[in-house]
């Protein structure tokens, strides 16, 4: 695992509601190397997110628990952390960029005192240099007179300037992974576009590794070199990213690539996957997908299909078995 | 308005503000634009003042009987509101009695809003057991009417000025913790807390440094609303015959003493009641303008 920075081995977590319980991770494998960008996509319920607050550690004590599996960080495993420890890792060797920024700043402080937070839990630095700090990295991630906005509240800045300062926060101790669950969601396409880029750059220019947790496949094709779809839970393919859209193995991702808009056909309707990702408690025998997918045979219903590996892309369908070629 | 700027400097000047205006002045100007807020204000000011700097101001000693001049109606021979029963300046007990009011009031809500906070606090940031047990007290005592129990306690650990802070105290501690445990509830879930989690920060700083000073509005608010509500629990308190014994004049005993003399004196109850009418109306005016105010959901408007 040299060149791996992240490693997810078998993953399962478990919510519990009252006297049920659920299983929405079940068995998650994906590795996300040195340097690279990993997409997770999927719809809404799929366990995208689930799966990168796990490995932040941030998953709700009382309701959920990790059963099984390994989250592997530089070597060291997550899951089994003490408490202490895992506060050094977060937000100095692995951050977080959460969805909305109108709600991840506290209203009462400054920007200038939150984004000094994680320098003063980590780096042992004087105010002076703080500040300093604060201000370079406000400008590297291009906020104009950052020396005026460390002193502003959240209030008075608009929703792509306080994603911009959330990605600072982010950055602000060097981490060596960076976790960014929909960072664009929230914002209208143009600033979408700029904080994407900008994050692009700061990843190349920090030599870190980012993990992109995503809905829209037009991000994930901008931004990502290798990606991962979930659906329900489950890993059900991963590949590099041309060969994803070129040659989808997964039925589901085939949809997913279906049902994005494009420029130069002007449909009628857009494709839809019909149906919806079934609850964790709703899921019995057989493939997870097989109940929406258009190719489904007997034995899909059956049976859970394997892992099927053609060199970097995985995928977990039955369609892989014995005729490959049969399957585009 | 019409600038050479373009566009771009113009909307960037206009982004470049000037130094802040102090808190205390952006207070004023707030307070300026709202003549009921500016009302309460007043009336809690003057009721300060009047506590603060009675026995200089009072015509007379409010507890000085004089028989011979009792019962007098109000302008009469310099009794700018007349005297009680005993021949006592109803002016001077009136001004005097501010005074109890403002001191019961005012530690009534630093006691009973510290450790309602302190509960709420407790009871929403860390759940479980511990705020299952400590919000099943405060629904049994917020099922007793509040004076009623205001009222036992009192009749416990006996009248007096500390003891009945101590027992409004006691009867009102329960609202804080109920409001406050539902704004941490509400808090804990935010999405900056889960940040500052993500950043490192521990559960015990998250709380001190990230939660309560998100606390500070609803306690400013709920505390000054909840004054009024003490001063006259104390004066239905100190009507009922305990708090405020006399001699030492409260506008609740004066409405007490006053009460026999309802039909041939008037100025005896009418004068504490209205004094009890305003405070009341000014400190609630007064807190509503706060809400108004504070409320970071209408500060953008």
């Amino acid at each position: 695992m040299s060149d791996a920075i992240l490693e997810v081995k078998n993953l399962k977590i478990q919510f519990k509601s009252g006297k049920e319980t659920v299983q929405p991770i079940r068995g998650v494998d994906f590795t996300l190397k040195k340097g690279e960008t990993l997409g997770v996509v999927g719809e809404s319920g799929s366990g995208k997110s689930v799966t990168s607050l796990a490995v932040m550690g941030l998953l709700p004590e009382t309701s959920s628990e990790i059963v099984d599996g390994e989250i592997n960080f530089n070597g060291k495993d997550l899951t089994k952390m003490k408490e202490k420890q895992f506060r050094k890792i977060r937000g100095n060797e692995i951050s977080m960029i959460f969805q909305e920024p109108m709600t991840s700043l506290n209203p009462v402080f400054t920007i200038g005192q939150q984004l000094s937070e994680p320098l003063r839990q980590h780096r042992n630095m004087s105010k002076k240099e703080i500040e300093k700090e604060i201000i370079d990295v406000l400008n590297q991630v291009g906020i104009p007179r950052a020396e005026q906005i460390i002193n502003e509240y959240p209030h008075q800045l608009s929703g792509g300037m306080r994603q911009r300062v959330m990605i600072s926060l982010a950055l602000l101790c060097q981490p060596e992974l960076m976790i960014a669950d929909e960072p664009t969601t929230a914002l209208d396409v143009t600033i979408q576009a700029q904080i994407l880029e900008l994050m692009k750059d700061i990843k190349d220019k920090n030599d870190m590794s980012l993990l992109l947790i995503t809905h829209d496949l037009g991000v994930v094709a901008e931004m990502c070199d290798r990606v991962v779809v979930m659906y329900a839970g489950e890993i059900v393919e991963v590949a590099e990213i041309n060969e994803l859209f070129d040659e989808p193995r997964h039925p589901y991702t085939r949809g997913l690539i279906d049902s994005m808009p494009t420029q130069n056909a002007r449909k009628e309707r857009l494709y839809s996957i019909s149906g919806q990702v079934p609850k964790p408690n709703e899921i019995t025998k057989g493939c997870v997908f097989a109940n929406r997918c258009p190719l489904a045979f007997d034995k899909c219903f059956e049976e859970a299909p394997p892992v099927f590996e053609k060199g970097d892309h995985i995928s977990k369908c039955w369609l892989q078995d014995s005729k490959e070629g049969e399957v585009v | 308005m019409a600038s050479s700027l373009p566009q771009g400097e113009q909307a960037l000047d206009q982004s470049v503000k000037p130094k802040q205006p102090s808190k205390i002045a952006e207070f004023f100007s707030n307070l300026s634009r709202s003549w009921t807020g500016m009302l309460g204000f007043s009336i809690i000011i003057l009721l300060v003042l009047l506590s603060i700097f009675g026995p200089w101001i009072t015509p007379y000693d409010p507890e000085h009987a004089e028989f011979g001049k009792k019962l007098l109606p109000p302008m009469t021979d310099g009794h700018l509101l007349g005297t009680d029963q005993l021949g006592r300046d109803i002016f001077s007990r009136i001004i005097m009695g501010a005074r109890v009011s403002v001191i019961i009031g005012v530690a009534t809500v630093c006691i009973a809003g510290l450790i309602g906070t302190i509960v709420g606090i407790i009871a929403g940031y860390f759940r479980g057991w511990i705020d299952i047990v400590l919000m099943r007290i405060v629904d049994v005592q917020l099922s007793f009417p509040f004076i009623l129990l205001v009222l036992v306690i009192n009749a416990i650990i006996g009248t007096g000025l500390r003891n009945i802070i101590i027992s409004l105290a006691i009867g009102g501690w329960v609202i804080f913790a109920r409001v406050i445990r539902s704004e941490v509830l509400a808090l804990r879930e935010k999405e900056f807390i889960t940040s500052c989690i993500a950043t490192g920060v521990s559960r015990l700083e998250i709380l001190v440094k990230h939660i309560v000073p998100n606390l500070f509005t609803p306690m400013i608010i709920l505390a000054s609303l909840q004054i009024g509500t003490y001063i006259i629990a104390e004066a239905s308190i100190s009507f009922l015959g305990f708090g405020v014994q006399p001699p030492t004049p409260a506008w609740g005993n004066m409405l007490n003493e006053g009460k026999d003399y309802i039909f041939s004196s008037w100025w005896l109850i009418t004068f504490p009641g209205i004094a009890i009418v305003l405070t009341a109306l000014g400190v609630n005016l007064f807190g509503d303008w706060l809400r108004d105010t504070l409320d970071p959901e209408l500060k953008g408007e």
